[in-house]
């Protein structure tokens, strides 16, 4: 028996557990005949121990565990174009395993570690448009008997059809400091560092797409970013949120968010400031109906506009979230990792219901796939 | 030679330099345990790594710890325990080295530190002390491996705040390592001398005093006898409060590098750690509890034997005018003559007297002049030993800025403990009072702590002590965002009596620490 089929057991006797309660039908097999004829919107993320999970988000409902081998960690989360498999990084931030979400199926696994080398990566990860290509950064040290040797990072170019222990068609030499990756559709890869790389992953060749530590905005301070969470396939962009000091230093010093985004339809890239900065948001995406209002999330969720550099609203949340994302139609925004509950609010954050899961989703993203 | 220990001791001394290349059983225990990756080196008893450099008995603990958690290193507690007196006593650091970071050795944590680097602060002292690396000596390789393991341990280290805004790796290899190369290099003047210099015993009679947190001042006779094992000592304490409630306890101790004392206590049934320089004329140090380190107080010792006669100590240091209390005073030379102390006190009554301790019932008149109160015991005399005082012109806390961490029975909780001096500012001098009584009390330190009423979830301030004792840890349902029992409080002590001289320090209570090594 594979862990899908235990898990479709336990939703089985969850529902009859429920059934005196309310008349649930959702469980995996329901799932997947909705999947034949139409297109349904799920959340996916990683929870704790090891388990990735499929979830409904109309019905409120826990579609599909999938045992993940492995220790957990990040669970930075991204999808093929089909968007039924989640490529997740994992054990302790050394494995990238492709699960197929409508079996749990394990359909690509690849570490970065072995020979004396260990390797993780800091949430970069990136499939290329096609579903072919599968794009990671290893951070790498090797380990020798008695001291570790830092190494260059590793841009490692994956086939996505190679199996359970995939071994790199190409790797090229990265900077240092890369945490999330995009990949546009004209087959640039984009890189969160110091700066926003642009990188030809045919040739590893690299340039600066968008300046962030090296721009030169003399009344600006460098930007900072914590930059972890990897959203963007709503609006099919790459965006990094930072924040900026205006004047530091002087009399009219003022704080503002600020975003760096590239488009992955057009490969635009842009740079701007937002919205004040008033308290801390761990993640960011944009609304897919009007790209320049902006949802952030931390101990609070915020709507930010860049047409008038205003927060929109701004609700205190019952506790930390780290990940936001939104419904492919903008209608609601759902929150995610850091505990153990998603929220759903609608564009008005008013509270739509919460999906409380066994374990924390701590670092792990959340992602919306549509099959 | 260099330790001023009184001749009585010298006798006793045992003259064998740290530094003597022998087997012994932590050496053949590196060989066996450690040797499989630090392969032995040309030259006798040298190891790779390992030989390259020095650090203190904490240090080359965590070390071992590490290679236990992190290497899967399978090591008896026996064999640890002989690896650390061995590389503690042939790769440690000089008294010198040492000197500047006894805080930290002490677990004296409530300080904030400084550098003499620009970015050292961000560099390293962002995640642990500064002072952590202080108290190595490497050459410039051995801190740039130490650079490498960061990042190949702890991969996030380049991508933290104060981290991520710059090539940390690269600052680290290029600015830090040379930096540390050069002012903590692995040999040097003070090392090779501290290794030639004889070394002596500690055992013997001695007289140690401090401050119990709490309780208040106290004094105890110390017998220090060796004890099985190399360089190891068991001590008994026999001792009372000023107040005369008894004091009583014992211990075992090993001295590292010569100098390093290190004693586990159980004092009045509590059980303490105690860390003491032995390499000054009067070992001083501080005993502490291991799971609560801001509970502790500071120490002196003197041996009981001296050449010459002096009054060392006075417990309370002050004297308030119109008030009867008990006075010990602690010396050499005390158990003769005449005892003046000085004008407008008087000894009402001799409770105990020896060569080196009088214990007096004492009033202070209520015309008492304030300031120095000059003393005559026989021969002895001592002018700025003891203050008399009407009332406080100003009060100090300590620390200015105290953390506390909430806690659980796995994590126990860390105290907030302040005390408050007083002083005369008079016109020439000031005269310090030493602790005086006052009245605790908490208050929100801002805003936002006021209207997350942190006062009333953080903890409980003794009003009579100083001593916080911080809620429970965990989320607390009746908080925003369920937050954690934390805070941001202002602390005020007020003199008894004179209620307008006050002082005050920041209590920042917070989370627990998860990973408590001797040196943080």
């Amino acid at each position: 028996m594979n862990s899908s089929e235990i898990k479709l057991l336990n939703l089985t006797l969850m529902g009859l557990l429920a059934f005196a309660a309310q008349p649930l039908v959702v469980n995996a097999a329901v799932a997947d005949e909705a999947s034949a004829d139409e297109v349904r919107e799920y959340l996916v993320t990683m929870v704790r121990p090891n388990q990735l999970y499929v979830i409904d988000p109309e019905a409120q409902e826990v579609v599909r565990t999938c045992d993940v081998e492995g220790a957990f960690g990040s669970g930075t989360l991204q999808l093929s174009p089909d968007e039924r498999i989640a490529y997740v990084l994992h054990n302790r931030w050394e494995d990238v395993v492709g699960i197929d979400l409508t079996s749990c199926e394990e359909v690509f696994r690849a570490s970065g570690s072995g020979n004396s080398i260990r390797a993780k990566s800091i949430a970069s990860l990136a499939v290329s448009p096609d579903g072919s290509r599968l794009y990671s950064i290893w951070d790498r040290a090797r380990l020798g008997l008695d001291h570790y040797e830092v190494l260059e990072p590793q841009l490692a170019v994956y086939d996505t059809a190679a199996g359970l222990a995939a071994e790199p068609l190409a790797t090229f030499p990265a900077p240092r400091q890369v945490t999330t990756m995009g990949a546009a559709e004209d087959g640039n890869l984009y890189l969160a560092g110091a700066d926003i790389y642009r990188v030809d992953p045919e040739n590893g060749e690299t340039e600066i797409a968008i300046a962030n530590r090296n721009w030169d905005r003399p009344s600006f301070s460098p930007p900072d970013s914590l930059a972890m969470w990897s959203m963007g396939e709503v609006a099919n962009e790459f965006l990094r949120p930072y924040t900026v000091a205006e004047h530091p230093g002087e009399k009219n010093e003022a704080w503002h968010w600020g975003i760096s985004r590239v488009d992955l339809a057009t490969g635009e890239t842009e740079n701007k400031e937002i919205a004040p900065f008033e308290f801390i948001i761990f993640s960011m995406v944009s609304d897919p109906r009007e790209r320049d209002v902006f949802y952030g999330v931390y101990t609070q969720l915020s709507k930010l506009d860049a047409r008038t550099q205003e927060i929109v609203k701004v609700i205190d949340l019952d506790h930390t979230y780290y990940s936001v994302n939104t419904s492919y139609d903008g209608s609601r925004i759902y929150l995610g990792g850091a505990s153990s509950d998603i929220a759903i609010y609608d564009d008005d954050f008013n509270d739509l219901g919460r999906i409380r899961l066994p374990g924390d989703m701590s670092t792990a993203t959340l992602k919306v796939a549509r099959f | 030679m260099r330790h001023a220990l009184p001749t009585g001791l010298c006798s006793l001394a045992l003259l064998l330099p740290t530094g003597a290349v022998l087997a012994s059983a932590g050496s053949e225990a590196i060989d066996r345990h450690c040797s499989a990756c630090h392969q032995a080196q040309s030259g006798p008893q040298s190891w790779s790594r390992i030989s390259a450099q020095r650090k203190t008995p904490e240090g080359w603990d965590m070390t071992i710890a590490r290679m236990q958690t992190m290497h899967g290193l399978e090591l008896p507690q026996e064999a640890r325990r002989d690896i650390v007196k061995f590389l503690a006593d042939t790769r440690g650091l000089a008294p010198e080295e040492s000197a500047s970071q006894r805080e930290l050795i002490e677990r004296r944590l409530n300080r904030i530190e400084s550098f003499d680097h620009p970015s050292y602060q961000e560099m390293c002292a962002r995640c642990h002390t500064g002072g952590r690396a202080q108290l190595q000596r490497r050459p410039q390789e051995e801190w740039e491996r130490l650079v490498h393991f960061h990042v190949g341990q702890f991969q996030t280290t380049e991508y933290q705040s104060m981290a991520r805004d710059r090539d940390w790796f690269d600052l680290a290899l290029n600015e830090i390592a040379p930096w540390l190369a050069e002012s903590q290099s692995l040999e040097n003047e003070a090392w090779e001398s501290w290794q030639q210099a004889e070394q002596t015993s500690p055992e013997g009679d001695w007289q140690l005093w401090g401050h119990w947190p709490g309780e208040g001042d106290f004094y105890a006779d110390v017998t220090i006898n060796t004890d099985e094992g190399e360089d190891a000592y068991s001590l008994s304490l026999d001792g009372a409060f000023t107040s005369g409630r008894p004091l009583s306890g014992e211990g075992q101790a090993i001295v590292y590098t010569g100098y390093e004392w290190r004693a586990n206590l159980n004092l009045n049934g509590r059980d303490l750690k105690q860390v003491l320089d032995l390499s000054g004329a009067h070992p001083s140090g501080r005993i502490f509890d291991d799971h609560d380190d801001a509970f502790g107080m500071m120490v002196e010792m003197v041996p009981h034997e001296a050449a010459e006669s002096a009054v060392l100590a006075s417990l309370p240091a002050s004297l308030k005018a119109g008030e009867r209390s008990r006075l010990v005073l602690l010396g050499h030379g005390l158990g003769e003559g005449e005892i003046s102390l000085g004008e407008g006190v008087t000894v009402r009554k001799v409770i105990e007297r020896s060569d080196m301790r009088l214990v007096l019932d004492v009033e202070a008149s209520n015309d008492l002049t304030p300031g120095w109160l000059a003393m005559q015991i026989g021969e002895i005399s001592a002018e700025r030993l003891l203050a008399g005082y009407r009332t406080v012109d100003r009060l100090e806390v300590s620390p200015t800025l105290g953390v506390a961490r909430i806690g659980n029975d796995k994590t126990p909780p860390v105290s907030g403990v302040f005390t408050a001096a007083g002083y005369l500012d008079g016109a020439d001098e000031t005269i310090p009072l030493g602790q005086v009584p006052v009245r605790w009390s908490v208050s929100p330190w801002d805003k936002i702590a006021e209207r997350d009423e942190d006062v009333r979830f953080a903890g409980i301030l003794d009003a009579a002590t100083g001593i916080f004792s911080p809620a429970g840890a965990g989320p607390n349902p009746l908080r925003q965002y369920n937050a954690n029992s934390v805070g941001n409080l202002r602390v005020t002590a007020s003199v008894v009596g004179q209620e307008a001289i006050q002082d005050e320090a920041q209590l920042i209570v917070t989370v627990q620490r998860w990973n408590n090594p001797p040196l943080r």
